[in-house]
């Protein structure tokens, strides 16, 4: 089974918000339903500014606080790893999202599910024209793969650049940023 | 209709459930499980190539239907502007087709304000007659910078006898086509591509960089070149560049001067290329010599080494290398001395001999078509109106081609203009001086306004045509021209949503035979394209189903020079109609109208990187980006906001002699002190529009209408506000 | 984005209901113990703990919108025992059922048994405990993940059974009021240590970390400090303290046992209800979480 991740080297993210936006169309959702979040910082003083995004959504943690909370184990997590809602078993107590460290979760108001990022990128080999946070950036900002397998892409980026999950082993999450 | 239909692979059946929501079973899973957010499947998907509308670009875009329904959207991956991605305003435009708030069927003022669904039969029919009892002088009509449809709508106009044909250049492009048209005769793009030094001057204005430039600026600095941003504003492009170079907003000119005197006065330019090339370059080099770093540092508060170091980094790579000039921006339409600032842009990439280079300026060529392309038993020949437009000649230095829509207006106060039809243009929102315009509009006998939604101009308009969006129709064949230029069609994604509505063209034909003018309509969209395919050497069929096509013989080849179709067929380092026209031959500093201190601060704007103009904020998913990133804030530099004891989130006045608005503030590192931004998409005044109303203040309520005297080009950064901390 | 609450006022009635519900029932019990004699207070107390959890109940899953469309998924909430929400449906459940059989068994009028009754009141304060447990364990809120907060959450929850037994009792039963002397100097004490209490969880929440002194900081002088201070602080812990000071301390045992003082001391329980609420409702709101990304 493969063990899958992302890397988001922000150090190419313009912050143009074309992720959330493709996830929205790719994933049928309403306007103010996003499962990307955006945390902008701004270093330096003038003449010296950087500006730095963040992009966010979830993190797929191997300790995921979210299904360890959940009462009715509508959350779990598949064999290849990713973080998964049944959302047939989701009562939508939003106990997740109160355990959630990354505020990755969000309540879809049209069936008072809770909802999350799952990965759906997986699939794009499969099918042609996904339009996924990863294919739709045009800056390359994201590399998805299989953390497991050290001759992957993304292992090897990690290894190269040095990237950490953003809150170091706090969850074990298996998003790598470059920053 | 859409062509290709495919249903989901064998691999989405497994493990389904029933349901809504049905979706994957986990590969490799027993047991059933539905996901939230799952595509569902067994469903019928379409594909369809068309071109984007977020913008002017036009960028060649694959569309994914789901049963008949809009899905996805990515970029073509053959096209040039898009190198498979869209933008994120692209990307999420695509919701105005499913908008409630669309207009569905055509609508009468009853001339209280309140309108009612008329038959198209007797829309036309009425305002025909207008059209016809109207001096055709009188006559007016109005596009955006995407001027859907151009042909049939200038053509109509032609047809009527009316030159009062208008977009908004002067609000955006004017002092470029000016600069291009005198000084080289020949259009320029960038080849980031292969380029070892950029100077990405006035981003910020035109925050929606072209998709592929961001890929293209991210290899330039991989492949170890370098990128500089030049600019009062800190655009979000900028995290890719090296470094930002703060220029004091204005003074763009004189950061040109002083590269360019630098290069001038230490020999660093390419001799071989000018002298070859350029004509009247002795003047200018004396005019220019006088203007070196030291003096551009005291101008744009830039250190005078840092300008040194520009030019010499230019020079190291030259001729792989370029100084940007940003259409839809600043420097053509901002400031006084845009007009100047615009061929300094020019003549410096000149001075690089950087033409036709690889990572230089190119010149890509694009395919000729002429009237003898068009059969005249079927486009029956139309003729060029007799009188000028309004507006015309007061400018010596604009562009010939293009009216100017402030003139208009200005005209439309004097009572000049007895019938206006708006065409996707929606002046009381996007013109400057936002209240002065509605008065102006108010002075015109006879409005039309056709469009998706109910803008701020519909509102006040005797006739509401409801347009088809831009996903539901094919288009006119175009161009998009590049190193490899491309032939593009916009073509139908989806069934029409609202069976009453039409698109522009068909509107413009049915108005035309009620106007008695249908024998210059007497051909169908379809022979229309035939013709351009027939002209470009491609298929009709290939950009109905692909959406663009390579047009033969377009292919640039680098390192030919460009035949410059100038008075004088060289670059004109010295020019005649500049002197005519009211500036000095060669370049010279030109102050900029208004100065801040204090309080008063210049007003500078740009669009934001998932808006443009006004309407895209009738996409939800748009308009809930804005509303979720607070992106209506006003920016203010760190530095001036401490001084004016103004802190982050505060929320403050901003006034002038135009109007006055109230914004929250955004303390910011990213801009220069002297000035603060203001958004240019916000402050939405029609409660028809739910996802834009109430949204922010609006910008072109404090904008001046104004002027360049040479070129005619609005100025729209010639502003000054006063900035009062509310409550304070 | 700015980041709102996950849960809102219907949460915060369900922590105060079920708190409220199980110190009632505790109250009953303690009642049977120290004043035999006060059958109608005890049941009250027997009566009010299941309809207060039963009303939070169906609050609860009015706010779990998925589960309220399809009723048959709070059949899975037994799931997870990983999950204190999990434990927390057990305690729940069998707290209801004890509850619902005293009470029956009381209004029939037939003697509820005392290991019932016992064990009714343990799984009580497993109830109570749990309202706090629940918020305790989501660890990206400081003003939740402390031990402090189980701790008083049960003793508000103590405060406000007793207090809805005592208004009964002013209401219908004076004469056992004036005699339950044990069990009103108890709940005198109950404010003065939840005072304590929350004293300690705002100090030491706002040395805890940013989003522990940003939380604080809303409650104490922030967007919450109204509420704080007069819902919370005045009326839900002040008030009651210094009227029941002045009942107890320094009035004659006339006048304690007087309509007047019976309706001073009506209005002091009912500040107990009002501070019960806002306690959760101020925690739940309040609380802001930790930054992981920076």
């Amino acid at each position: 089974m493969a063990r899958y991740g992302m890397l988001i080297d922000t150090t190419r993210c313009i912050g143009c918000y074309a992720c959330r936006i493709a996830c929205q169309n790719q994933n049928h959702l309403p306007a103010d339903v996003s499962l990307i979040d955006f945390h902008e910082f701004e270093r330096g003083a003038q003449p010296c500014v950087r500006v730095e995004t963040v992009p966010t959504q979830c993190m797929h943690c191997e300790d995921a606080p979210c299904q360890a909370v959940c009462p009715t184990a509508a959350t779990y997590t598949d064999p290849d790893g990713i973080v998964r809602i049944d959302s047939e078993k989701c009562i939508g107590c939003k106990y997740c999202m109160a355990a959630c460290p990354y505020q990755a979760r969000v309540v879809d108001h049209r069936t008072g599910v809770v909802g999350k990022c799952r990965f759906c990128t997986l699939y794009a080999p499969l099918e042609e024209g996904m339009s996924t946070c990863l294919t739709a950036c045009p800056a390359g900002v994201r590399m998805f793969g299989d953390l497991d397998d050290p001759e992957s892409d993304i292992s090897k980026r990690i290894v190269e650049t040095n990237a950490q999950p953003i809150a170091g082993d706090l969850t074990k999450s298996k998003i790598y940023y470059v920053r | 209709m859409p062509s290709s239909a495919l249903t989901r692979r064998s691999f989405f059946a497994a493990g389904a459930a029933a349901g809504a929501a049905v979706a994957f079973g986990g590969v490799g899973v027993g047991g059933r499980r539905s996901e939230a957010f799952a595509w569902g499947e067994d469903h019928v998907v379409e594909y369809a190539a068309t071109t984007c509308d977020g913008c002017g670009n036009k960028c060649g875009m694959g569309a994914w239907t789901q049963d008949g329904a809009l899905w996805r959207f990515m970029g073509l991956e053959d096209h040039p502007f898009a190198h498979g991605h869209l933008c994120v305003r692209g990307l999420g435009y695509t919701a105005v087709a499913y908008s409630e708030d669309r207009l569905t069927t055509p609508l009468k003022n009853d001339g209280q304000g309140n309108f009612s669904a008329v038959s198209w039969d007797e829309a036309i029919v009425d305002i025909a007659a207008r059209i016809k009892e109207a001096e055709p002088s009188r006559v007016a009509l109005f596009q955006d910078s995407r001027a859907t449809d151009q042909y049939y709508t200038q053509r109509f106009m032609n047809a009527l006898g009316s030159a009062n044909y208008y977009t908004d250049t002067v609000l955006t492009d004017m002092d470029i086509l000016t600069g291009i048209t005198n000084i080289l005769g020949v259009f320029p793009a960038p080849h980031a591509e292969g380029s070892k030094y950029i100077v990405l001057l006035d981003k910020s204005y035109y925050e929606g960089v072209r998709p592929a430039e961001t890929e293209e600026v991210i290899r330039v600095r991989e492949n170890g070149g370098k990128v500089v941003v030049v600019d009062p504003r800190l655009p979000s492009i900028g995290a890719l560049a090296d470094e930002w170079v703060c220029v004091r907003p204005g003074f763009e000119l004189a950061f040109l001067l002083g590269v360019m005197g630098h290069l001038l006065n230490n020999d660093l330019y390419d001799k071989a290329f000018v002298e070859a090339n350029g004509t009247g370059f002795e003047a200018f080099a004396e005019s220019v010599r006088s203007y070196d770093a030291a003096w551009a540092s005291g101008k744009t508060g830039i250190p005078e080494a840092k300008i040194a170091e520009i030019a010499e980094g230019l020079a190291a790579a030259a001729p792989h290398c370029y100084v940007d000039m940003q259409w839809a921006g600043t420097v053509g339409s901002g400031y006084r001395n845009s007009a100047e600032t615009v061929r300094c842009i020019i003549l410096l990439n000149a001075m690089l001999g950087n033409f036709n280079q690889e990572g230089g300026w190119v010149f890509p060529l694009g395919p000729w078509v002429d009237d003898s392309a068009f059969d005249p038993t079927v486009f029956k020949p139309v003729g060029y109106p007799q009188s000028y437009a309004i507006g015309a000649g007061v400018h010596p230095l604009a562009y010939m081609y293009a009216n100017d829509c402030q003139a208009a207006m200005a005209a439309a106060a004097e009572g000049a203009l007895d019938v206006a039809l708006f065409f996707g243009s929606n002046p009381l929102a996007d013109y400057p001086q936002a209240a002065m315009t509605a008065q102006d509009v108010e002075k015109i006998g006879f409005k039309v306004v056709v469009d998706s939604f109910m803008t701020e101009t519909a509102k006040t308009a005797d006739y509401v045509l409801p347009e088809t969006t831009y996903l539901e129709r094919r288009g006119i064949v175009g161009t998009a021209t590049a190193p490899a230029t491309v032939a593009t069609l916009r073509n139908p994604v989806i069934d029409q949503v609202h069976p009453e509505t039409k698109p522009t063209y068909r509107i413009i034909v049915d108005l035309a035979e009620a106007c008695g003018l249908g024998e210059y309509f007497s051909f169908t969209l379809d022979q229309l394209n035939e013709t351009y395919c027939a002209a470009y050497g491609v298929s009709y069929d290939a950009l109905k189903s692909d959406g663009l096509a390579p047009i033969p013989g377009c292919e640039l080849e680098f390192g030919n020079v460009p035949a410059f179709a100038t008075k004088s067929g060289k670059i004109e380092f010295a020019c005649e109609a500049y002197a005519t026209g009211g500036m000095s031959a060669v370049p010279a500093w030109i102050e900029p109208a208004v100065s801040a201190s204090g309080e008063s601060l210049r007003l500078i704007t740009g669009d934001q990187v998932f808006q443009s103009k006004t309407y895209t904020m009738a996409s939800d998913k748009l308009a809930q980006l804005a509303k979720d990133f607070e992106a209506d804030r006003v920016w203010m530099a760190t530095s001036r906001a401490a001084e004016l004891g103004i802190e982050d989130g505060d929320v403050v006045e901003l006034s002038n002699d135009s109007g006055s608005v109230q914004a929250k503030v955004r303390v910011t590192g990213r801009i220069h002190p002297d000035a603060v931004y203001l958004p240019p998409h916000y402050g939405c005044e029609s409660e028809e529009i739910r996802a834009a109303f109430g949204f922010g203040a609006s910008h072109k309520a404090l904008v001046t209408r104004q002027a360049e005297p040479e070129s005619g080009s609005g100025m729209l950064q010639e502003v000054l506000v006063n900035v009062k901390k509310v409550g304070a | 984005m700015s980041i709102e609450p996950v849960w809102g006022a219907p949460i915060a009635w369900y922590l105060f209901l079920a708190g409220l519900g199980a110190g009632a029932y505790i109250t009953s019990a303690f009642l049977r113990w120290r004043h035999p004699e006060a059958c109608g207070m005890r049941l009250a107390g027997h009566v009010i703990a299941p309809i207060a959890v039963a009303i939070g109940l169906v609050l609860l899953m009015v706010d779990a919108e998925a589960g309220l469309h399809n009723p048959l998924r709070f059949a899975l909430l037994l799931s997870n025992f990983g999950s204190v929400m999990t434990w927390g449906v057990v305690f729940l459940s069998v707290f209801m059922a004890v509850a619902l059989i005293t009470a029956a068994l009381d209004l029939m009028k037939k003697k509820v048994p005392g290991w019932l009754e016992m064990a009714g009141a343990v799984v009580a304060l497993c109830v109570a405990a749990y309202t706090g447990a629940l918020l305790g364990v989501c660890n990206t809120y400081p003003l939740w993940n402390n031990a402090l907060l189980p701790v008083l959450f049960t003793v508000s929850a103590l405060s406000a059974g007793a207090a809805s037994v005592l208004l009964a009792a002013v209401v219908r039963h004076a004469d056992e009021f004036n005699k339950a002397g044990v069990l009103k100097k108890f709940h005198f004490c109950l404010p003065i240590i939840e005072m304590l209490l929350v004293a300690s969880l705002c100090f030491i929440t706002a040395f805890n970390s940013t989003a522990g002194f940003e939380s604080v900081a809303s409650l104490v002088a922030g967007e919450w400090a109204v509420w704080f201070w007069l819902g919370l602080v005045f009326v839900g812990l002040i008030l009651p303290t210094v009227l029941e000071t002045w009942l107890l301390f320094f009035t004659s045992k006339e006048f304690e046992e007087s309509r007047k003082a019976h309706w001073i001391s009506f209005a002091s329980d009912a500040g107990v209800l009002v501070g019960g609420f806002m306690l959760r409702y101020l925690v739940v709101m309040a609380a802001v979480p930790l930054t992981f990304v920076m």
